[in-house]
């Protein structure tokens, strides 16, 4: 994997983590009444489903940085 | 069943049974260590208090979990929802989901550099990337004085589900040999078993916690007229007046006065939770970086648990539960033990509230190990007995974790429980403090130490001047909130937050001043690769005589 590659997938990693970070730091976004969810008010079912959200954006910030390319090729040899 | 004495029998007969399986399962833990031939009790500090940095994906991942959600989380955060709303309660929920993406991002390098250099506390770690003894001091100081209080919390939470159950309403001493007997069963194990104990103990505690959680959210809409009604109920109690003040009982939803004190009680609590000794114990206890990331991805599970408990405070309201403890003064802390004694048959009751009791244990036992290896590592063997042998410091660490239970104990039994409130949220605002000779450290050895110890002090002082002076209007007491005006920017906000920017901004401020007049930056024994090994990485083995 070229090193190139490697610096994408560790921004893109960090974009993935940011989102849930932001969505639920910028307040004025969610403490509303409607649209509501199971007579759950919005602001409360919005931040119980950035829960999953969280960890699907997680799931794919890990899936990003799984592999450091520096570290593969020793971790074969030492398998082989 | 109900006896004469107003003691739930067949409740409390499930919690006996409960606290046994408990007992038998903390004793039993050290027989875990398969395919280490070894037999015994741990000898060593990191064995005891690290049970060998050997746990897997599944018993990091429960014992991680364990540690965050304490039972003061089951217990106040309901407790303020139902006596004061949405922000000084609901604010949790996105407080631990941001907790994990930071996690994620700071603990494997932390993990790594302490693997590496046999690092078992915050404080060691310090000591080594800045190669100054006082900040090291400071840190480890830091971390006990907020553990304490802490660990006292979880005591009262305990103790919060035995006045439900009816115990402790006779004479004095009967009052509270309870929370004595729960108290010494977990001084016991933990003693014998180190960290071992509790991660065992917080699977059960997960396992029951879930079904709880579920049953009363099957259940409870059902009964207490939908989602909607609850609702309803709940901004109809926060928003009627305090008879005195005139002023709303509390907050439903933030307006756009709360927004900066929601946001930042949840970034700050988030950036405290990452530096308190507890949670850095328990990562470190993992077998290898990656199960660090691993975990972190899927334990906001957990905070699903504490979003439906947080609502559950809601649903009180609506069930019109009246928390009163002995002494005939309402006590919103008991709003969920209460909730399920009055909703919920008597054997259900009895397993929601052992639920409840065994997840005080398992963050008391973590909590008291780490601020032993805080004063074995980073006081004794430190500052008293430079040589001492692995023996000696197992010795003082294991003593320790007696001694801080005890103090914690008398803390709950002697002292007005209030005043342990006050100290805990005080603890939050010290432990951040810490966070920029921690957090930073593990990117940049740019910072000097003194700045970090004037940026230390700063925040230190700063935050327990303005939280002294957040009084109570009603009953005049100090230390009564944890949201103050944040200066220049004119809208309430944490002031653990306020604080540790203050620190930032005088640790950069003397940084800049101390290599403008040509100061040497010291020493840094760590090494950039230290950040990112891993175990089996070549030439990577913990540093042996440091752990020894």
């Amino acid at each position: 994997m070229a090193k190139r590659t490697w610096t994408a997938r560790r921004v893109g990693a960090g974009i993935c983590l940011a989102v849930p970070v932001l969505a639920l730091l910028w307040v004025p976004w969610y403490p509303h009444d409607v649209p509501q969810f199971a007579g759950m008010r919005f602001f409360f079912w919005y931040q119980i489903a950035w829960i999953p959200g969280c960890v699907a954006f997680m799931a794919a910030a890990y899936a990003l940085r799984r592999e450091r390319p520096r570290d593969r090729s020793q971790r074969d040899e030492r398998q082989g | 069943m109900v006896n004469d004495e107003g003691v739930d029998v067949t409740a409390l007969t499930i919690l006996v049974i409960f606290f046994l399986i408990v007992t038998v399962v903390g004793f039993a833990a050290i027989q875990g260590r398969r395919g280490r031939h070894i037999s015994g009790p741990p000898r060593t500090l990191d064995d005891w208090g690290l049970a060998d940095r050997g746990f897997g994906a599944l018993s990091s991942w429960f014992l991680l979990g364990g540690t965050i959600y304490t039972a003061y989380t089951f217990i106040a955060i309901p407790a303020a929802m139902f006596s004061t709303g949405a922000v000084s309660g609901f604010f949790a929920v996105p407080y631990t989901i941001l907790v994990y993406p930071l996690i994620f991002v700071v603990m494997p390098r932390l993990w790594s550099v302490s693997h590496r250099r046999g690092h078992l506390t915050p404080a060691d770690f310090v000591r080594d990337r800045y190669q100054s003894r006082t900040l090291a001091l400071a840190v480890a100081l830091t971390g006990l004085l907020a553990t304490l209080p802490y660990i006292a919390l979880q005591l009262v939470g305990i103790q919060a589900v035995f006045e439900v159950l009816g115990l402790g309403s006779g004479n004095a001493i009967l009052n509270d040999l309870p929370l004595a007997v729960a108290f010494t069963v977990l001084a016991a194990f933990t003693y014998v078993n180190g960290l071992r104990a509790p991660a065992l103990i917080s699977v059960l505690k997960g396992g029951l916690l879930l079904l709880v959680v579920s049953v009363a959210f099957v259940y409870l809409p059902y009964r207490l007229g939908g989602f909607d009604a609850i609702f309803s109920a709940a901004r109809e109690k926060l928003a009627a007046p305090v008879p005195g003040t005139g002023r709303p009982t509390g907050v439903f939803v933030p307006d756009e006065s709360g927004f900066w004190a929601y946001a930042t009680l949840a970034l700050g609590s988030a950036m405290a939770l990452v530096v308190y000794p507890h949670t850095v114990t328990a990562v470190l206890a993992a077998k290898n970086r990656d199960i660090v990331r691993r975990n972190a991805r899927t334990l906001p599970v957990f905070t699903a648990v504490l979003a439906l408990f947080a609502l559950l405070g809601f649903f009180a309201v609506a069930a019109k539960i009246e928390p009163v403890g002995h002494d005939g003064t309402p006590n919103p802390q008991l709003v969920i033990p209460q909730l399920f004694a009055d909703l919920f048959p008597s054997w259900f009751s009895g397993v929601a509230l052992a639920a409840i009791a065994i997840s005080a244990l398992v963050p008391a036992a973590i909590m008291s190990i780490a601020a032993a290896n805080l004063v074995s590592r980073n006081i004794y063997r430190e500052f008293l007995r430079p040589y001492a042998t692995a023996r000696q410091e197992l010795r003082v660490s294991k003593a320790t974790s007696l001694l801080v239970k005890v103090g914690a104990l008398a803390f709950v039994l002697f002292l007005d429980k209030k005043f342990a409130l006050g100290f805990q949220l005080l603890g939050g605002i010290w432990i951040l403090q810490t966070f920029p000779a921690i957090v930073f450290g593990l990117y940049t050895r740019w910072f000097q130490p003194v700045a970090l110890l004037a940026g230390w002090l700063t925040g230190m002082v700063y935050g327990t001047v303005v939280a002294y002076n957040i009084v109570n209007p009603v009953t005049g007491k100090h230390f009564s909130g944890s949201v103050a005006e944040i200066p220049l920017l004119g809208e309430g906000g944490y002031i653990a937050l306020t604080a540790c920017a203050l620190n930032i901004a005088v640790s950069v401020g003397v940084t800049l001043l101390s290599r403008a007049i040509g100061h040497p930056p010291g020493r840094d024994r760590t090494s950039p690769a230290d950040y990112h090994a891993d175990t089996g990485d070549p030439h990577v083995d913990p540093i042996r005589e440091l752990t020894r």
